[in-house]
């Protein structure tokens, strides 16, 4: 009688080590699979095209929005982006400049108001150092309907 | 020996519920993974679509005129394509209204439409406009090096020694005033330059300060 329990458990643990495995075995598989899937990290794109002024290459300067030759029927925009952390940032509009400074992670954003007509938007921001980058963008807002 | 069979099957179950227990489900994080993939997928397509047919407006100086299709230099020296038809909206200087046969090389005009994922702007209207001035406002990152009512003195990190002309214009960023800007503050200044390394401030931002 003993005998025939020890064997039964013996064999539970054998039936449950082989599920167990099964298991491990199952959730590795899986665990690998999102490595395929996962998206590729896509680099942060400029919508102008640099123009670089910077006495240091380790100062960088992206902006999101607005795009280079955006049409606005609205006098109004924000203008943002990202450089380095903390960074000073000067935003020349057609009739007015600001400064903003940016945020830890370098973000920074900033409404710029539009007068009829193309405007020139630049940017420049500064590190720490005082290393500077610089960007243009000639976005044109209009009340007309296009 | 079914009590036993029982047994053992118990025994089993309970090891190996015991694993599913404390082995973390992938399908979560799985889950997880799939719904931003397929939401960053959504968003690059949505933003293929806007950028396929997207409001633009070129600005420049028509460079090639070929019937009705106009090569536009713009002011970063780029080269744009844009359309023009007969139901183009043609603004001449002067605000006359004009037609594609009014348009030169040379112009400077501004192009506003749909453009294509090519690039190419089909104008719904057109304007021929005198360009902007040229801007003579700029910027300064300098530690200060002498202070007075109406001036400061900077130098850059080019060793650059400027003068920064002050005014009832004049801005601060933040809490700043006037009278916390002291030798050795370092600070952003925007303004119109002038010659020689003058700049009238139009803005100061004194750094470490919020």
């Amino acid at each position: 009688m003993k005998k025939e329990v020890f064997l039964a458990i013996a064999i539970g643990f054998a039936l449950g080590l082989v599920i167990t495995f099964g298991i491990w075995t199952a959730n590795k598989s899986l665990k690998n699979l999102p490595k395929a899937i996962q998206p590729s990290p896509t680099p942060e794109t400029a919508s102008a095209s640099p123009t670089p002024n910077s006495t240091s290459s380790t100062i960088t300067l992206s902006l999101t929005t607005p795009a280079d030759e955006a049409l606005f029927t609205i006098a109004k925009t924000p203008v943002s982006g990202k450089t380095v952390a903390n960074a000073s940032v000067v935003i020349f509009s057609e009739d007015n400049q600001q400064i903003v400074t940016a945020d830890a992670k370098g973000n920074f954003t900033a409404d710029v108001a539009l007068v009829g007509g193309y405007n020139t938007i630049r940017v420049i921001a500064y590190d720490a150092m005082g290393n500077s980058v610089e960007q243009t963008i000639i976005v044109t807002f209009t009340t007309a309907k296009i | 020996m079914r009590q036993y069979l029982r047994l053992f099957l118990v025994v089993g179950l309970v090891i190996a519920s015991s694993a599913v227990a404390q082995t973390p489900s992938p399908s979560a994080t799985s889950a997880g993974v799939i719904r931003d993939a397929v939401k960053q997928q959504v968003d690059k397509e949505l933003a293929n679509i806007k950028q396929a047919v997207a409001k633009k407006a070129y600005v420049g100086t028509i460079a090639n005129k070929s019937d009705l299709t106009l090569t536009i230099t713009n002011l970063k020296n780029q080269s744009r394509t844009a359309t023009v038809t007969t139901d183009t909206t043609i603004k001449l200087a002067g605000g006359k209204d004009g037609t594609p046969a009014d348009l030169k090389v040379g112009d400077f005009v501004i192009a506003m439409g749909d453009a294509d994922s090519n690039g190419v702007l089909t104008a719904k209207r057109l304007l021929v406009v005198t360009p902007s001035a040229a801007d003579n406002r700029s910027a300064v990152f300098a530690t200060v090096t002498k202070v007075t009512s109406a001036a400061l003195t900077l130098e850059n990190l080019k060793k650059e020694a400027w003068t920064i002309k002050l005014n009832s214009s004049t801005s601060y960023t933040g809490t700043t005033t006037a009278t916390d800007i002291k030798v050795g503050s370092k600070i952003v200044v925007a303004g119109t330059s002038g010659a020689n390394f003058t700049l009238t401030a139009a803005i100061i931002q004194l750094l470490g300060v919020k």
